[in-house]
Order: structure tokens, then sequence, then C-alpha cells
């Protein structure tokens, strides 16, 4: 009884008063939090367009000379214009294969009758838990025993291979939610089942597909490892690999660098305005159910 | 229609693609890569079968090893001390709805999207010794005797690097408990109110017990991400100076990559895979004690 009264009485509006200070607080603290996330940003961006002299001597201001040409030069002489095509070669073709077959898989494993449909399933969620690592020297063997001549298909075989735990794990969880008489109501209207899958529950598979494409743009997009190990030849490079370049000549013109990491984050930060709910909800579905 | 269903040939079709891709990037390397650690091979001799020397070397006499050890602990420690309670309180700050929720989400989350190449490269400008935006700040604010250069440093070195991987993944660990808090049914909130609780009673005994299960799954990735970090460590340090900050991965990849010893990267990558599945189990147990099976 006594613990009530007490907790009653701090709804009193001394209470209010404290609780609008704790609100002002709140966002306090979110300031400061949100300006250590974007000023170093920031920082990045605007001492991406100074020269050397300027670094040094204009740390803290906007640019005097706005000398955007770094970019023009860093894109065409440097190369970063074929690093960034290069990845997105890789992306964007990786994720396409994985939409397709891991809807045909998922649709196999939840819908068709056969026995091994739960085992399979179990098979393709364990592969959420092998750490990238342990599958390095096998594949590096197995990638040179073939000849390391086909970078392209090797970095596309291997992101597809990688997104495909997580997109069947997304893919089944919402086909089981889609009423069996959408495919059925096909078939009577004279369709196969390949033909009425495409036809009719593919096109339900929007929302799922939307999550799966931006994180596994992202995950090919932002690669390091794979491309460390299986691509040694310039050409190929992809845009992680191709800024690092910039590294070692650091100091001989800062700008370089700053621009082509500039150039790197670019295509994530449209992605994430783009669909920013469908990461939020990718990360929910993997955090309540995983 | 059950008889399209059971048609052999339709569900070969289907699965075959995935599976046949699957299994021939994943499983089948993750097994064969416990073979390879019993064999000595530099992909150009023929490879000889050791046995478990590449594991008695590894734990008697590999010094980096222990070292690589240690620093992946201290990182995967602190990385959950620093981003665990900062998530978590920014998602109940974030919880509520305030003004601005949406954009403050945002922008904390932003950096997530970002790859490590990126992230690192600008940390590692921003902790460069003369044009680094720390150092240029300690000066400004007159603290420039605390000038340092971080990175070049095995001292501070490890824990510079630790920084920027919080600096880009509070936001990801938020985002999960901020789906958490949104499961907690409104009503109960409105009836502790009614009963005059106060907002820190609401947290401790709502929304904590709540979070539970997301906790776990945050932890769990903390931790298994932390053992096999590799991209913020290759970029920023090479695992120097010295090895202060050398870990796992990055030790992994040296031996492998660097120096060819297939079977000995093998030996290390099996050992980390041990760790990471140890830990997820080890995690699990320790959760389940008082998970309130939401």
């Amino acid at each position: 009884m006594s613990t009530r009264t007490a907790l009653v009485a701090n709804a009193n509006p001394q209470g209010n008063r404290q609780y609008s200070r704790l609100t002002a607080l709140k966002y306090v603290f979110l300031g400061v939090y949100a300006l250590a996330i974007l000023y170093p940003l920031f920082f990045l961006l605007i001492s991406s367009l100074k020269d050397n002299d300027e670094i040094f001597s204009n740390p803290w201001g906007l640019p005097i000379k706005w000398g955007l040409n770094v970019y023009y030069q860093v894109w065409t002489q440097y190369e970063v214009g074929r690093y960034f095509f290069n990845s997105l070669y890789y992306s964007l073709l990786s994720v396409a294969i994985t939409i397709f077959i891991c809807s045909m898989a998922s649709y196999a494993i939840v819908r068709m009758k056969w026995k091994l449909s739960k085992w399979t399933l179990g098979f393709f969620l364990l592969g959420l838990m092998v750490p990238v690592h342990s599958t390095l020297v096998p594949l590096y063997i197995t990638a040179s025993k073939l000849g390391l001549n086909y970078p392209r298909i090797t970095m596309i075989v291997i992101f597809v291979a990688f997104a495909i735990p997580f997109s069947v794990f997304v893919l089944a969880g919402f086909i089981q939610g889609i009423p069996k008489e959408m495919e059925e109501s096909g078939v009577i209207d004279g369709c196969s089942l390949p033909k009425a899958f495409w036809k009719i529950i593919f096109p339900l598979l929007a929302p799922p597909l939307a999550t799966i494409t931006i994180f596994n743009f992202l995950g090919s997009w932002n690669d390091l490892i794979f491309s460390l190990i299986f691509i040694n030849d310039e050409y190929y490079k992809p845009i992680q690999l191709g800024i690092m370049r910039f590294q070692g000549n650091f100091s001989t013109r800062y700008s370089f660098l700053l621009s082509a990491i500039v150039i790197a984050i670019v295509p994530s930060v449209a992605a994430y305005m783009v669909l920013q709910d469908k990461i939020v909800s990718g990360i929910t579905a993997g955090a309540v159910k995983g | 229609m059950e008889r399209l269903l059971r048609n052999k040939t339709t569900i070969l079709m289907f699965i075959l693609p995935a599976l046949i891709i699957y299994s021939i990037v994943l499983p089948l390397p993750a097994v064969s890569s416990v073979y390879f650690s019993l064999v000595e091979w530099n992909l150009i001799d023929t490879m000889r079968f050791v046995g478990l020397d590449n594991f008695s070397f590894l734990f008697l006499y590999d010094d980096v090893f222990y070292a690589a050890l240690k620093n992946t602990f201290i990182y995967l420690l602190l990385s959950i001390a620093l981003q665990l309670p900062m998530a978590f309180f920014l998602a109940i700050i974030l919880s509520k709805a305030i003004k601005g929720r949406r954009f403050f989400r945002n922008v904390i989350f932003l950096p997530v999207t970002f790859s490590g190449v990126a992230v690192s490269l600008m940390w590692y400008f921003i902790y460069h010794s003369e044009v680094g935006l720390v150092n240029r700040f300690l000066e400004a604010v007159g603290l420039g005797f605390l000038k340092h250069s971080w990175l070049a440093d095995g001292s501070t070195a490890l824990y510079a690097v630790i920084i920027c991987v919080a600096w880009q993944f509070v936001g990801y660990h938020m985002v999960i408990y901020m789906a958490g808090i949104s499961t907690i049914p409104a009503d109960i909130v409105e009836a502790a109110k009614m009963d005059g609780a106060g907002e820190w009673h609401i947290i401790k005994h709502i929304m904590f017990p709540y979070l539970i299960p997301m906790l776990k799954v945050s932890t769990i990735l903390m931790t298994t991400s932390s053992l096999k970090s590799f991209d913020n460590i290759y970029i920023m340090t090479q695992g120097g100076p010295n090895h202060a900050t050398e870990v796992l991965a990055s030790h992994m990849y040296t031996k492998a990559f660097a120096q060819m010893e297939y079977g000995y990267g093998s030996a290390l990558s099996t050992a980390l895979m041990a760790l990471c599945i140890s830990a997820t189990v080890l995690l699990n147990r320790l959760f389940r004690r008082d998970d309130f099976d939401a």
C-alpha cells in the first residue's frame, strides 16, 4: 500500500515539470549523438573538395574554391568509374539470380509435397551460421584448379550462394501466409504448375523480394574478403577493393581518397533512402524469429 | 492439384538450382576446411597429411595466435560494452512518439549501410595524426598535448578500431530493440501509468523483460561478428603495429593467403568456427534461464 501511494505521488504537477526537463535532456542527447554520426560525414565531404594546402590552412570551413574536378579525375583517370560499374554488375546480377532461384526453391519447400522438404529448409538455414572464413581456403583451392580465369562468374556464384540462406528464410516465411486457393485457381484455369507459380505466386512476393534485394545488394556491394581473395586482376576489381589504392599514396593528395570514399557510399545511401522501411523490417524479421 | 504438387520433375526443377549453388559454396567447403586443417599444402608441392600437427603447433607454439585470441576477446567484450547499452538507451528514447523520431532513427542507422572499407578508410582519415578530425579537434579546444597517432601506436590502435566499429553498428542493434519495444502491448504500459509507475519503473519492469529475446539475438550477433571481424582491422592497421591489433580472422588471412600455408590457415579457420558455434550455444543457454518465452 505504501509503495502505491509513493508512486501516485510521483504523478503530481511537480513530476510533470520534471518530465519535460527529461524530454529536453533526451533531445540534447539525441542531438549530440546525431551530430557524432553526421559531422564526420560532413567533414569528409567538404575535405574531399579541398586541395592539400587548403586542408591544412582551412580545415573547418567550406572549401574556398570548389574543386569538383577531383571527382572527375578520380572517376576517369584513376578508374573508380570502372570499379563502380564492376561492383554494380556483380551486385545487380547476383541479386537477380538470387531472386529467381530462391523464390522457386522456397515455393518447392513450403508448398510442394515431398519427403525431405523440412530437412532441406533446415539445411539452407544452417548456412546462416557458417562463418565466411571457413569456406575461403577450400573455395580458393577449387577456384584456382578451375584457373581463376572467370573472376566475374566466381564472384557472382559466391554472392548468390551466400545470399541463399537469408533469402530462403524470408521467402519461406512469407509463402506460408499465402492462401492455397491462389495457385489452385490458376491450375483449374489450365495453367501448368510452373506457369501458375510465375503468373500468380511470384508477383505476390514483391514485399519479401524488396527486402532480399536491398540486403543482398548491400552485402555484395560492401564485400571485401571475397574480392580480396578471388580478384587479382586490376580490370575486374570492385569498388571496395579499388578505392584501397588511394590509401597508399594518401598524403600526395588527400582528396583522392576522400572523394573515392564518397563515391563508394553513395549507392548505399541511395538504396537506404529508397528502401529504408524494408531494411528495418528485414532486420526485425531476422531478430524476432532468429 | 495434389498430383501436380507431388510431381518429381517440377520439384527438382524448382529446388535444384539453389540447392546446388548453395551446397558447393557453403556447406561443402565448410566441411572440407576441417579436412584441410589436417594437411600441409601450399598448392604447388604435393599435399601432405600431417594429422593434428597444425593444431598442436597452433596451441603450443603460435604466439601470434594467442595475441590474436586476446585481442579478439578485448574487441568482443568492449564492442558489447559500448554498443549494447548505447543502443538500448537510444531505442528507449526513440520508442516514444517524440518529434523527429524517424529522423533520428534514420541518421543513427545510416552508417550500418556503409561498407567496412569505406568506414575504415574514413576513420583512417579521422585518426590521421596531422589532418585527422580527432587531433584537429583536440588542438582546437586547447588539448593539443593529447595529440596522438592513434592507429600507429600499439597501445591505442585496437581501441581506436573498436570505437570506429561501434560508431557504425550501434544503429543496427538500436533497430532490433525498437522492434522489440513495439511488440509490447500498449495497455500494459497504460495500466502501469495509471497505477502511477514512473518512467524508470516502466523501463525496468516492463520493457526490459520484454526485450530479453532481442537482447539475446543482438548479443549473439555482436559476439559472432566480433569473433569474425576482419575488414576494419585489415584496412586500418593490417594487424599491426607488431601484432597489437592482430585478430583471429586477420591472422588466418595472413597465414593462408599471404604466406600460402593453406593447411595451417584452415586450422585457424576451424578454430574460429568452433569458437563461433560454442559462443552461440553458450549464449543461448545463458539467456534461456530467464527467458520469458514471449
